[in-house]
């Protein structure tokens, strides 16, 4: 049984926020960390900051109503699916997006910042489907689940679950022919990260592309 | 003498809801006490019940549930549950939609088990109202129905008297605009009766029509005709029949292809709760106490019993030709059979998403209002079906057939 799994990992940015504060080398890093002021010991308090991510739910799109939108299609340079639950009232007075016809690909997250710094600026980058061979998957949107609105902070303590929107599968590959005609599942994998904290790596169970009918 | 080994789990529950449960008696409510305990409070116990009831776990239906719900840690469980008020849907609700006008919910209350039943009856009443009343999942292709009460005598969608259209409800959707959703009742209250599959209703060409509309191809969906759904996303077309819920109590598989396999009302719970988790983009899930309410209505569902002579020759030719596999016991429903066995259509039990290479035996109460049957409506009436479409019907002579029909229409 799959059991879903969150690992600090000190990769790249805690790095290089070490490196600076012993060495102040790297210049590649230095656009990350420069802040006025912010002196060797401010850097890597400010690397304290931590969290957790943990799966709640997720699943792959529905792009019946948009198959160009997903993203085992090639881009069409046109508006990207609307966000998981929008529905946009269309010309005709109906709904034009919907929950289900055309929907986003996202992922359910708890998020509980672990650290004694308030936590911003969320990513999730890269983002795969891990299909074979794994599907790079463009984020559209990070934001707060319960009301779809940006996340401004995370506060030390707090526990919020977050929504990551992204680019799913459709199961028409855009040029007439299917590509997960099954409607199979894929785990999804991602570097969650923050501001102020190091990157964590997610992977998720596997999710499914969202049910047209739910029975 | 028997003895209790540990605490009665009623007692669990009890503390969990903060009130007791079943103020009945006997070996059989106390089981299912305990049973609503464990299902209400043990995530072990959802989850090992999960796993029983899909005994082929590798098909991506199965995959599907089995990587979120009732997981050791995270998963659904820790979705936020829905709380949303809901009103009933109203003729008057649609010509206010066709007018450009926008829903409220002023009349709206919640569905929720804020007093826990503390008989059978209570769980039943608050299911009812759970089967008529929560939302199961709103949809695109809904909203654009109901804002044109012209198209929907097309797709079999009628008023009631008191001006509601039963199965339709007002409800707060998760971006807070209110919408409408469809709830047991939409597919399941067939001439007005509860349990009772709708063999009028559309939804295959409600859909088509909000595709076309929109310029979408509704082409998949003008297939699967009144009465019947494609409940797969696979890349078959392959509608089937809404199905009648009674015998469910017995019943030992859910779904045409037996994909869930029943080993208590529990089961019945679980299913229900996944399918609101999934109507609602996995967004929200229901409250618990209320989907055992929901199994506990639906196991009570029973068909209108007609009167009269019980047809003691076509009884005769039953329990020795049919109650083999429809058995009597079990609410004249069985196990499966394999689809090689049956000369019908495979799709269904051969779908690559949760097809199981086999056919559910279905119940046979209420079959005299079950038509067109087999699980793809394929066979328009019951001597028709039983002279060329069922094997076993097939080997009875015409004057057996007749009397075998006149008992079937006494279940």
């Amino acid at each position: 049984m799959f059991t879903p799994t969150t690992t600090p990992l000190r990769a790249l940015k805690g790095f290089c926020i070490t490196a600076i504060a012993g060495l102040s080398l790297l210049s590649g890093c230095v656009e990350e960390s420069a802040e006025p002021n912010t002196s060797p010991d401010a850097a890597v308090e400010q690397a304290e900051g931590s969290f957790e991510a943990t799966f709640v739910s997720g699943h792959l799109g529905s792009y019946l109503g948009c198959p160009d939108e997903a993203a085992n299609v090639p881009a069409s340079g046109e508006q990207g699916p609307p966000a998981a639950g929008d529905c946009a009232p269309d010309e005709e007075g109906g709904c034009g997006g919907g929950n289900f016809n055309c929907s986003a690909a996202m992922l359910r997250l708890e998020i509980v910042n672990t650290g004694d710094v308030a936590l911003h600026g969320f990513t999730a980058d890269p983002l795969q489907i891990m299909m074979d061979p794994p599907l790079g998957a463009e984020v559209l949107a990070i934001v707060d689940a319960d009301s779809g609105e940006a996340i401004e902070a995370i506060a030390p303590g707090e526990s919020r679950q977050i929504r990551v929107e992204f680019r799913g599968i459709s199961p028409n590959d855009g040029r007439g022919g299917a590509f997960n005609a099954n409607s199979e599942g894929y785990p999804v994998q991602l570097v969650l990260d923050a501001d102020e904290a190091d990157p964590v790596p997610l992977t998720t169970p596997e999710v499914s592309p969202l049910p047209e009918i739910a029975t | 003498m028997s003895m209790r080994t540990r605490p009665s789990l009623s007692t669990v529950l009890a503390l969990l809801l903060g009130a007791p449960l079943l103020a009945c008696d006997g070996p059989a409510a106390e089981a299912q006490s305990d049973e609503a305990a464990r299902y209400l409070g043990d995530r072990g116990f959802r989850r090992a019940t999960l796993e029983a009831a899909l005994w082929r776990p590798d098909l991506p239906y199965s995959r599907s549930l089995l990587s979120g719900y009732a997981l050791p840690a995270g998963g659904w469980d820790l979705l936020p549950a829905m709380t949303t008020p809901v009103a009933p849907f109203r003729v008057a609700d649609g010509e206010a939609l066709a007018r450009g006008q926008t829903l409220n919910l002023d009349d709206g209350r919640a569905v929720q088990a804020s007093v826990p039943p503390t008989t059978e009856a209570g769980w039943q009443t608050l299911g009812a109202q759970v089967f008529d009343q929560l939302p199961m999942r709103g949809d695109a292709w809904l909203d654009w129905l109901a804002a044109r009460p012209e198209r929907w005598s097309e797709v079999g969608l009628t008023a009631q008297p008191d001006g509601t259209v039963r199965g339709l409800v007002r409800y707060a959707a998760s971006d807070g605009a209110v919408r409408v959703a469809m709830t047991c009742a939409f597919c399941h209250s067939g001439d007005g009766v509860s349990g009772r599959g709708d063999r009028r209703r559309d939804p295959g060409l409600a859909r088509a029509l909000a595709f076309e509309a929109r310029g979408l191809d509704g082409t998949p969906f003008r297939s699967w005709g009144p009465g019947r759904v494609d409940v797969t996303d696979a890349g078959r077309d392959n509608p089937t029949t809404i199905p009648d819920l009674f015998g469910v109590s017995n019943a030992a598989y859910l779904n045409h292809s037996g994909v869930i396999r029943v080993t208590g009302r529990s089961t019945l719970a679980v299913r229900f709760e996944t399918q609101y988790i999934l109507g609602h983009a996995l967004q929200r899930r229901p409250e618990r106490a209320l989907m055992w309410a929901l199994a506990a209505y639906v196991v009570s569902l029973r068909p209108e019993v007609p009167s009269g002579d019980a047809a003691s020759v076509g009884a005769e030719l039953f329990a020795t030709k049919c109650a083999g596999c429809h058995v009597p016991a079990r609410g004249y429903a069985g196990d499966l059979i394999a689809a090689e066995v049956l000369a019908v259509d495979p799709r269904v039990a051969d779908d690559p998403e949760r097809g199981t290479g086999h056919y559910k035996v279905p119940s046979l109460l209420g079959v005299r209002h079950a038509a067109p049957y087999l699980h793809d409506g394929s066979q328009p009436d019951l001597a028709a079906f039983m002279a060329t479409g069922h094997p076993s019907g097939a080997m009875l002579t015409a004057t057996e057939r007749t009397d075998l029909i006149n008992f079937l229409e006494t279940l």
